[in-house]
C-alpha cells in the first residue's frame, strides 16, 4: 500500500457566525494517492472549494479549521506556520484556479510569472531559470514558447492562460496538484484539451490530483475516484466507475440522474400546419468600430441567420462563447438593432421598426436571461416585477395580481411570495420568477438565453422540466440558446449550431445528434466530457 | 500610438472651446462694467463711453466673441486693462512661483501619501490603518488657509524657524527658494496627502482581493513581496488617476495658499485681476489653468499605457 | 458563458431548491448598520451641536454680531467687555474669543456664523444634486444629447472650482444668493458624471432589458428602475458636496469675494483678522476650529453613509 500524498481526516471547518450553517465542512476524510485523480464533486455551497483551499493554507480569514487533520506525505498542515506553508506551495503542492482570465497578474509577462516560482524556491541562475520556464511552456503544449514568455496574459486566450497556470503550478513537479474547477469557465473544446493536458502531465510525473468540479461529465473523463459532497458532508466515496454506474447514496443518485443525457428523447413531431411564429431571413448584426488608426471596421457578430420556429416547437442554438448565439437572441427580441435581414414574428417583419412601434411585438416575444441574480430589480417585489408587463398593456392591477398568483403556482412557487424581494429567493426560484414574468405577457415566442446555465445540475433539471411543461401546455414557440449540447439534446426539437457568427449546421435534434455532418459539430460532440460514459439512470 | 496621440490632442480642442466660451459669457453677461471701474469715481459718462470703445467693449457681443476667439487662436491674449502690459508677460512673471509651489506640493504629497496608503491597506484594520484613515478625513476637512496660519503662527511667529511669508526666486539661491517653500507646500499638501493616501489604500485593498494575488500566494510568495511586486503595480492606474484629478484641486489650493503666504504667483494675479475686472487677464489665466488641467490629464492617459500593458491605443 | 456563478462557499446562500417553502435571508437593514458605524455616530453628534447653534444663538450670547464697538477693539480672549443696554445701563460680557479690529465680539460672530455656513452647505448640496441628477439621467439615457452635455461638463470641470466661483461672485456682486449659485455651478459636472455612470451601468442590467421587453416605456424605466439606484450614491455625494461647499464659502469670504463683510461668517471673521494675525491670532483660530469641526462632522457622516449604504461606492467618490 503506497502512502497517500494527501490525507484528510475528520476535517471540520467552521463558518462565521452569520453563515447559513454552522460548518462549511463537517468531518470530511479522504486520501489522494500518488498518481491518483480524486474528484471532489458537489453543487454550489457544498464546501468543495473550501476543502481545496484548506489543503494549501489559503482559506479566507473568516474560515477556521476547527478539528481534524490534513497531511501532506505524512506532514501535518493544520496549524503549521505560514513560513512552512509558503515553502510547500508550488514545491510540493501546486494549485490552479477557475478563472484563467483573472488568475494571472495582468501587468507581468507570463514568462516572468512562471519564473517567479523559480526565483522564490530555487537558486537557479538566470539562464537556467529561463531554460526551465521555456521548457515548461513547451511541456504544456503552447506554441512558440519565446513569444509566450514575452506575452502578457491579456494577449492569450482563456485556454492558453490556463496552460500558463498549469505550467506555473507544475514547474517544480509538486507531488500534489489541487485544481479548483479549472475548466468551468472554458468552452467545451478548450476544456477537453485542458483535461487531456492535466491527465498527461500528472500521469508522467505520478502527481496526485485533487480535482474540484460540479460536472459529472468531467468526473467521468478524468477521475480515478470520486467523493461526493453535500452541504459540507461527504456522502459517498468510491472509484469513479462504481459511483457513476451504481451510486449508493440517494443524493448521489439524484445528482447523477439530473445529468442531462446526450441522446435526445423521443419527441412528438411538430405538425407542418402549426403557425410559423418566428422566421428570420438573412439576419445580420454588424458592429462598426471607428478607430483612427484602422479606419472604419465592420465585425459581423451574426451573419446570414435564417431560422424558423413553429408554434409548440423548441429550436436550440448551440455554440461556444463568441459564436453569436446570444446576439441572435437579442436581435430577435430587438434589445439591439438589426443591421440587415428580416425578422418575422407571426408574419410581421419587426427588423426595421422603431422602438416605439414595437409595442405589439413586445407582447408576443419574451426573454429569460442567464443570470438569475441580475434579472430581477432588487428594489421591487417580485409581484411588481411580474405585473409590470401586463399593466403596461392596460390590465388593471387587481387582475394582473390575480394572474400573477396563478403564474406563481404554475412555476411551482408559493403565490404568497409575491410581496417578497428577489434576495429572499434562491437562484432557481428566481429563474422561475423570471419565467413567470415572461409568461404574464402571454407570449407566442419565449427566448431562453442560457436560462439554465448558471444553475446547479439538480436545479437545472427542474427548471428544464418546467420549461418543457409550459411549452407543451401553452404551445409556445421557444428559442433556446445554450452552450451545453446535453441540455440542448433534452429540450430541443431542432438545433442550429453556430460558430463565428454563422450557422454551420441546422437540423432536427434527433438527426443532428445521431449523425452530425459539419466538422465543427463533430468536434463539439467529441469534446463533450463524459460522452462515452454510461451513467446510471 | 501616434494616431491615438493625434486624436487625443484633437479632442482637447472642443473642451478648450467650451472653456473659452464659458469664460467669455461669464465675463460679459454678469453685471458690472470694467470701463466704469477703470475710469474711476470721477469719470463722466462720456469718459466711460470713450473708454468702452478703446477697450473694444462697445461692439455687439457676437463681434466681441469673434475677435476674442480669433485672438485666442493666434495666441494673442491682449493687454491688461490696468497695467497696460501684455497679459503674456504678466503671466510669465507669475509662472515661476506658482510652478515651484505646485511641484513642491505634489512631490511632498506623493512621497508621503503612497507609502502611507499602501501600509494602511496592508495592515487593514490596525491602529496604523485607523490613524491614516482618520488623518485622511481630517485632512479633507481643514481648509488650507487654517493650516497655513497655524503653521505660520507656531513655526514662524512663536518658534521663528521659518520666515512668516514671502517667496524667493530659484535663481537667487536654491536653498532660500526651497526653505521659503516648505511651509506653504506643507500646508497645501495636507489635502493631497489625505486624498492620495485614501485612494492608494482603496486601490491596493481592491487589488489584494484579486484572483492573481491568490495565485501569487499559491506560488509561496511572502506577503511583502506580493504587496510590492504584484499589488502596488496594479494599483498604480487608479492612484495616478486621482493625482490627475487632484491637479484641479491643486490649482484652486494654489490661489488660496499664495494669498496666505503672499507668494507673487498666478493665484495672486488672478485674484487681483478678478476684483479689478481686468477681463483680458482673467480670460488668459482661467484658460491657462484649464489648459494645464487638460494637458496633465492627457499626459496621465498616456502614462496608463506604460503602467498597464492591457491599455494600448 | 458557463457556470461562473459557482461560489467559493464562504457562507454563500445554499442553492438548495426547496419548492414548498421559500428560504428567506434578510440582510441587516441599512438603518441598523448606520447606527453602528462610528463615523456616522461621531459625525452626527458633532453636526447636531453645530446645528443647535442656529436656534440657540440668541440664548448663548446677548450681543449683536454686527455691532461695532470702537472701545473694545482687538481685545484678547477673556477680556471683560463693557456694553450699554437700551436703558443706558452698563453691563459686562466676557469676550470668550476676544474681539476683532472693529470691536465686535468674535464669540458672538462665530456662533451666528454657523447660520450662513449651514445655509450655504445645505442649499448647494440640494440644488447641485437636483440639477446634476436631472442632467445626468438624460445624458446617460439618450445618446444624442450625451455627447454635447458631456463636452460642456468636461469644459466646466477643466476650470478650477475656486477660480470659477470667485469669478462668478466677483463679477455678479457678492450676495448670499450669488455665492450659492457660484458654488453650485462647479459642483454640477461632478454630480452629472456620477449619475451618468450609474445610468450607463444600470441600463445594461438584465432587469432593465427585461423591463424593455415587457414594453415599459422609457420614461417609466428611468423612473422605476434607474432613478432608485442613484439615490443612495447621491445622498453620499450630496453630503460631501455640503462639506466642500461650506469650505468654499469660507474661502471666498476669506479672500474677500464672498458675502458682504459685515455678515458674520467664519470666512469673514478670518478675513477680518488677517492683518493683525501675528498679534491677535484668535480671530483666525476660533472660526477656523468651528469651520474645521463642521466640515469634519459632515465628511465623517459622508464616509459612514458611504460605507453603510453602498460599500461598492468607496472607489467612485
Amino acid at each position: 500500500m503506497t502512502e497517500p500524498v494527501l490525507s484528510v481526516s475528520d476535517l471540520t471547518i467552521a463558518l462565521p457566525e452569520d453563515g447559513d450553517r454552522a460548518n462549511a465542512v463537517t468531518s470530511v476524510s479522504f486520501d489522494v494517492k500518488p498518481g491518483e485523480v480524486l474528484c471532489l464533486v458537489g453543487e454550489s455551497g457544498s464546501g468543495k472549494s473550501v476543502i481545496a483551499f484548506s489543503c494549501i493554507g489559503l482559506l479566507a480569514k473568516a474560515l477556521k479549521v476547527q478539528s481534524g487533520s490534513i497531511k501532506l506525505q505524512g506532514e501535518e498542515l493544520v496549524g503549521v506556520s505560514e513560513d512552512r506553508l509558503r515553502d510547500l506551495r508550488c514545491t510540493r503542492i501546486g494549485m490552479i484556479f477557475q478563472e484563467p482570465m483573472t488568475a494571472l497578474n495582468p501587468v507581468m509577462t507570463c514568462g516572468d510569472q512562471i519564473e517567479e516560482v523559480l526565483l522564490e524556491h530555487t537558486n537557479y541562475s538566470a539562464a537556467e531559470r529561463r531554460t526551465r520556464v521555456l521548457n515548461m511552456i513547451e511541456q504544456v503544449h503552447l506554441p512558440d514558447p519565446d513569444r509566450m514568455y514575452r506575452s502578457y496574459p491579456h494577449q492569450l486566450s482563456g485556454g492558453q492562460r490556463q496552460r500558463i497556470m498549469i505550467a506555473m503550478a507544475l514547474i517544480l513537479e509538486p507531488v500534489l496538484l489541487i485544481a479548483d474547477e479549472p475548466t468551468t469557465a472554458l468552452d467545451v473544446t478548450t476544456q477537453a484539451q485542458i483535461l487531456k493536458l492535466i491527465k498527461e502531465l500528472q500521469g508522467e510525473k505520478q502527481t496526485g490530483v485533487l480535482f474540484i468540479t460540479h460536472d459529472f461529465g468531467v468526473v467521468a473523463e478524468l477521475g480515478d475516484s470520486v467523493a461526493v459532497l453535500r452541504q459540507g458532508e461527504l456522502v459517498e466515496k468510491d472509484t469513479t466507475h462504481k459511483v457513476l454506474s451504481n451510486p449508493q447514496h440517494p443524493y448521489t443518485k439524484m445528482l447523477i440522474a439530473s445529468v442531462p443525457k446526450h441522446e435526445p428523447p423521443e419527441r412528438k413531431l411538430i405538425p407542418e400546419s402549426n403557425k410559423l411564429v418566428l422566421k428570420t431571413e438573412g439576419l445580420f448584426k454588424r458592429y462598426v468600430t471607428n478607430t483612427f488608426s484602422l479606419g472604419r471596421q465592420e465585425v459581423a457578430a451574426a451573419s446570414d441567420i435564417s431560422i424558423e420556429i413553429r408554434k409548440g416547437e423548441t429550436l436550440g442554438i448551440v455554440g461556444e462563447s463568441g459564436s453569436g448565439k446570444s446576439t441572435v437572441a437579442r436581435c430577435v427580441t430587438r434589445l439591439i438593432d438589426i443591421s440587415d435581414g428580416k425578422v418575422l414574428i407571426s408574419g410581421e417583419d419587426i427588423a426595421k421598426k422603431a422602438q416605439r412601434d414595437l409595442g405589439d411585438m413586445r407582447r408576443k416575444v419574451q426573454i429569460v436571461f442567464q443570470d438569475p441574480y441580475r434579472s430581477l430589480n432588487p428594489r421591487r417585489t417580485i409581484g411588481q416585477s411580474i405585473i409590470e408587463g401586463p399593466m403596461n398593456y392596460g390590465t388593471s392591477r387587481k387582475e394582473a395580481l390575480s394572474e400573477a398568483r396563478e403564474l406563481m403556482s404554475l412555476v411551482e412557487l408559493d403565490p404568497d411570495g409575491l410581496d417578497r424581494y428577489p434576495h429572499q429567493f434562491s437562484g432557481g426560484q428566481r429563474q422561475r420568477i423570471c419565467i413567470a414574468r415572461a409568461l404574464a405577457m402571454k407570449p407566442e415566442l419565449l427566448v431562453a438565453d442560457e436560462a439554465v446555465s448558471a444553475l446547479d445540475v439538480s436545479v437545472q433539471k427542474q427548471v428544464l422540466a418546467l420549461l418543457e411543461d409550459i411549452r407543451n401546455s401553452m404551445q409556445l414557440a421557444m428559442l433556446f440558446i445554450t452552450h451545453d449540447l446535453r441540455v440542448a439534446a433534452q429540450v430541443c426539437d431542432s438545433v442550429a449550431v453556430m460558430s463565428n457568427g454563422k450557422i454551420v449546421e441546422y437540423a432536427a435534434a434527433k438527426e443532428l445528434f445521431a449523425n452530425p455532418q459539419h466538422e465543427y459539430t463533430k468536434s463539439l460532440f467529441e469534446a463533450a466530457p463524459g460522452r462515452h460514459f454510461k451513467f446510471a439512470t | 500610438m501616434w494616431a491615438y496621440l493625434t486624436r487625443r490632442l484633437l479632442s482637447v480642442i472642443p473642451v478648450l472651446l467650451v472653456v473659452a466660451t464659458i469664460v467669455f459669457l461669464m465675463l460679459r453677461l454678469t453685471p458690472g462694467d470694467p470701463a466704469a471701474n477703470i475710469a474711476g469715481d470721477a469719470a463722466t459718462t462720456e469718459d466711460i463711453a470713450k473708454l468702452r470703445v478703446e477697450l473694444g467693449l462697445a461692439e455687439p457681443l457676437p463681434v466681441q466673441f469673434g475677435i476674442y476667439i480669433k485672438n485666442l487662436v493666434q495666441g494673442d491674449f491682449g493687454e491688461s486693462f490696468y497695467y497696460k502690459r501684455s497679459v503674456i508677460s504678466m503671466v510669465a512673471d507669475g509662472v515661476g512661483p506658482t510652478l515651484s509651489l505646485a511641484l513642491f506640493t505634489i512631490v511632498i504629497a506623493c512621497l508621503v501619501a503612497v507609502p502611507l496608503g499602501t501600509l494602511a491597506a496592508y495592515k487593514q484594520g490596525s491602529w496604523l490603518d485607523r490613524t491614516v484613515m482618520g488623518f485622511s478625513v481630517v485632512g479633507f476637512s481643514v481648509p488650507v488657509f487654517v493650516i497655513g496660519y497655524v503653521l505660520i503662527y507656531f513655526l514662524s511667529v512663536k518658534l521663528g524657524w521659518f520666515p512668516v511669508q514671502g517667496y524667493q526666486p530659484i535663481n537667487e539661491g536654491i536653498v532660500g527658494w526651497a526653505y521659503r517653500l516648505i511651509l506653504p507646500s506643507t500646508a497645501l499638501s495636507v489635502i493631497f496627502i489625505a486624498l492620495i493616501a485614501r485612494m492608494t489604500r482603496t486601490s491596493v485593498l481592491e487589488v489584494l482581493n484579486e484572483d492573481y494575488i491568490r495565485t501569487a500566494r499559491a506560488k509561496g510568495l511572502a506577503s511583502r513581496k506580493i504587496l510590492l511586486k504584484h499589488a502596488l503595480r496594479n494599483a498604480a492606474v487608479p492612484i495616478v488617476t486621482i493625482i490627475g484629478i487632484a491637479i484641479g484641486i491643486l490649482i484652486s489650493g494654489v490661489v488660496v495658499t499664495e494669498s496666505v503666504f503672499v507668494i507673487p504667483g498666478l493665484g495672486l494675479l488672478t485674484l487681483d485681476a478678478i476684483q479689478g475686472r481686468d477681463y483680458p487677464t482673467v480670460q488668459a489665466l482661467i484658460i491657462l489653468f484649464s489648459v494645464v488641467y487638460v494637458v496633465i490629464n492627457l499626459v496621465i492617459d498616456l502614462l496608463y499605457t506604460l503602467l498597464d500593458p492591457r491599455i494600448r491605443y | 458563458m458557463s457556470n461562473t456563478q459557482e461560489n467559493t462557499a464562504e457562507g454563500a446562500a445554499l442553492q438548495e431548491e426547496s419548492l414548498e417553502g421559500l428560504n428567506v435571508r434578510e440582510s441587516p437593514s441599512v438603518w441598523k448598520r448606520l447606527r453602528k458605524h462610528p463615523s456616522v455616530v461621531i459625525g452626527s453628534i458633532l453636526l447636531f451641536f453645530v446645528m443647535a447653534l442656529v436656534p440657540l444663538a440668541s440664548v448663548l450670547t446677548p450681543l449683536d454680531p454686527t455691532e461695532i464697538n470702537p472701545r473694545n477693539r482687538n481685545k484678547p480672549p477673556g477680556y471683560e467687555a463693557v456694553y450699554k443696554n437700551d436703558a443706558g445701563e452698563k453691563y459686562t460680557v466676557e469676550a470668550h474669543m476676544g474681539t476683532d479690529k472693529l470691536g465686535r465680539d468674535v464669540f458672538t460672530r462665530v456662533i451666528y456664523g454657523a447660520r450662513v455656513s449651514l445655509i450655504v452647505g445645505i442649499s448647494v448640496a440640494t440644488i447641485s444634486v437636483a440639477i446634476g441628477l436631472f442632467i445626468g439621467l438624460f445624458a446617460g439615457y439618450f445618446r444624442i444629447i450625451d455627447t454635447i452635455i458631456m463636452r460642456i461638463m468636461d469644459g466646466l470641470m477643466a476650470i478650477p472650482a475656486i477660480l470659477l466661483a470667485i469669478a462668478l461672485v466677483a463679477l455678479s456682486g457678492a450676495t448670499l444668493f450669488t455665492v450659492i449659485i457660484a458654488i453650485v455651478i462647479p459642483e454640477i459636472p461632478r454630480v452629472v458624471r456620477l449619475v451618468r455612470s450609474i445610468v450607463l451601468s444600470i441600463r445594461e442590467e438584465p432587469y432593465v432589458e427585461a423591463a424593455i421587453s415587457v414594453g415599459t416605456p422609457t420614461a417609466k424605466i428611468l423612473l422605476r428602475h434607474v432613478l432608485p439606484n442613484t439615490i443612495a450614491p447621491l445622498i453620499v455625494q450630496g453630503t460631501f458636496i455640503c462639506g466642500s461647499a461650506i469650505l468654499l464659502e469660507a474661502i471666498l469670504s476669506f479672500l474677500g469675494v464672498g458675502v458682504p463683510p459685515e455678515i458674520p461668517t467664519w470666512g469673514n471673521i478670518m478675513a477680518q483678522g488677517r492683518d493683525l494675525f501675528q498679534i491677535f491670532p484668535h480671530n483666525i483660530f476660533y472660526p477656523g476650529i468651528f469651520l474645521t469641526l463642521t466640515v469634519l462632522a459632515i465628511n465623517m457622516l459622508g464616509d459612514g453613509l458611504r460605507d453603510s449604504i453602498d460599500p461598492r461606492m468607496a472607489k467612485e467618490i
